[in-house]
């Protein structure tokens, strides 16, 4: 409730305010500083964070609130893996540069993504299921806003989270993530409902979704996501997006995977015939993290009970 | 002088539009689909894939290996197809990597086939590893299975025995191999 009421009178305020989140009793809160986002641009920051404390017993995190300012394109929280050419020291941040090259992040987990500038998202684990980390262990956010052609920040830049812990009596069933995305697309000027898909079989014995939500940019149409069989075959469809800048997170569901089975995911896109994303490639727009000229097909699935990181390329 | 300027209309009629290439049959619509197995090499280049061959494993933008292989067609329309692709296992018959489905334009005449004029864009980029199956795809002897259907609904399959191969890049031959754990 008091989330939601910082907001609210963030929103009334007759400019724009940075949200506020006031940090959880238990638990431990990340949280960006205040940026410009300049007319005509996107700003892409990486901040770093250790998980506080210290020992090695887990943390469990059963409760998630986001707050993020107007004009988000998406705040995600990575694990930090392998270093490739991106990385800080806990409190630093990296503006742009290695922060856009998606290869520098390739084999880090994905903790929580939240596409909902403007909007809190709490989101509360059922009971029994957790996510866990370690004291000590670093995590990475990234922000991304847009102030240009195609989403537009009223205000400054600034994303927070929440990561409210639980103490339970019996270790929980761990929540798992998989992150998925389809690196080889290509919609161009004129295009009509081209749409591409995939699928990510990550499930070594039977699982359930609990929460999902897509990600793609402004020629993005539809985004679908179903349960997939140990033979690729999509099941049952349990998501659906029409909104590519505020794209609903699905987090009630119970979709259950089979054995050897996953998630089918598909991305269906339409543009102008008088549009144009890149122009040194027939104004068409292939994969990478540039709203104005590039596309995305990025699917983020929550599930219980955690087998490895799952990453589908 | 009637003749010079027919002539002259129909230049410049077929300078103003070009050809539709989506316009008209490749083969013989009255025939069923046929398909000829294909894949993109290292250079972008498309070429027919047969028994035996082997399929690289490439490393797109962000990470993992994925293979680039679909189908040249002939006997439909060729623009706006539906191409889907993936590896199984040759001795289980159970799905070796992940699925990939694009639209394809068969608009490119290559051997008796016609291919998409977009190698990458157009051809299945099918994710193969990493795999959090943990099958191992590279070196396992594998199926090819190719489907495409056209905007008429029509569709025809095809199979192809292949092996999944690094090209002698040493990180994809442990992520994509039997043990990716300790890689």
């Amino acid at each position: 409730m008091k989330a939601w009421l910082l907001l609210l009178a963030a929103a009334c305020s007759s400019s724009p305010r940075d949200v506020q989140l006031a940090p959880p009793a238990d638990g431990f809160q990340l949280a960006t500083d205040s940026f410009d986002v300049p007319v005509g641009q996107e700003v892409q920051r990486c901040y770093f964070f250790d998980v506080p404390g210290t020992g090695t017993d887990p943390i469990w995190v059963a409760r998630f609130v986001a707050a993020v300012n107007p004009g988000s394109h998406h705040m995600t929280v990575f694990r930090v893996r392998t270093i490739v050419a991106l990385d800080g020291d806990p409190g630093t941040v990296v503006d742009g540069g290695e922060c856009w090259k998606s290869g520098n992040w390739a084999d880090w987990p994905l903790v929580m993504n939240s596409q909902e500038g403007g909007d809190v998202v709490d989101w509360t684990l059922p009971a029994g299921v957790a996510q866990r980390f370690t004291p000590g262990e670093k995590l990475m956010l990234q922000s991304h806003f847009v102030n240009a052609a195609t989403q537009k920040t009223p205000g400054r830049g600034k994303a927070i989270v929440n990561l409210e812990r639980s103490r339970p009596a019996q270790p929980p069933m761990e929540l798992g993530t998989v992150f998925a995305t389809d690196q080889n697309i290509r919609i161009c000027p004129g295009d009509t409902n081209v749409a591409f898909a995939q699928t990510c079989r990550f499930a070594r014995q039977p699982v359930t979704v609990l929460a999902a939500n897509g990600h793609f940019h402004s020629r993005g149409v539809k985004f679908e996501m179903f349960a997939a069989d140990a033979q690729n075959q999509p099941g049952a469809k349990f998501y659906e997006s029409d909104t590519w800048d505020d794209p609903p997170f699905f987090n009630d569901l119970s979709v259950q995977i089979p054995l050897n089975g996953g998630v089918f995911f598909r991305c269906t896109y339409s543009m102008a015939a008088d549009a144009c994303a890149d122009p040194a490639d027939h104004c068409c727009a292939t994969f990478g993290p540039h709203v104005e000229t590039q596309e995305h097909c990025n699917a983020f699935v929550y599930y219980y009970p955690k087998l490895d990181d799952a990453t589908c390329f | 002088m009637l003749l010079r300027h027919a002539a002259l209309i129909a230049l410049a009629a077929c300078g103003a539009n070009p050809p539709d290439p989506c316009a008209a049959p490749v083969g013989d619509p009255s025939q069923p689909i046929e398909l000829q197995a294909v894949a993109v090499d290292a250079s972008g280049s498309i070429l027919a894939l047969h028994d035996g061959d082997t399929l690289l494993l490439q490393k797109p933008p962000q990470g993992g290996y994925v293979i680039y292989a679909g189908a040249a067609a002939r006997n439909l329309m060729p623009c706006g197809a539906t191409v889907t692709a993936y590896l199984l296992d040759r001795s289980t018959g159970a799905a070796l990597t992940n699925l990939d489905q694009r639209r394809a334009d068969f608009t490119v005449a290559a051997g008796g086939f016609w291919q998409s004029a977009q190698p990458y864009a157009q051809t299945p980029n099918i994710p193969a590893c990493p795999d959090a199956l943990d099958v191992g795809v590279a070196g396992r002897p594998a199926t090819l299975h190719v489907t495409v259907s056209d905007a008429q609904a029509r569709s025809a399959s095809v199979d192809v025995d292949v092996t999944a191969s690094c090209g002698g890049d040493p990180a994809c031959a442990c992520v994509c191999g039997a043990d990716p754990a300790h890689c």
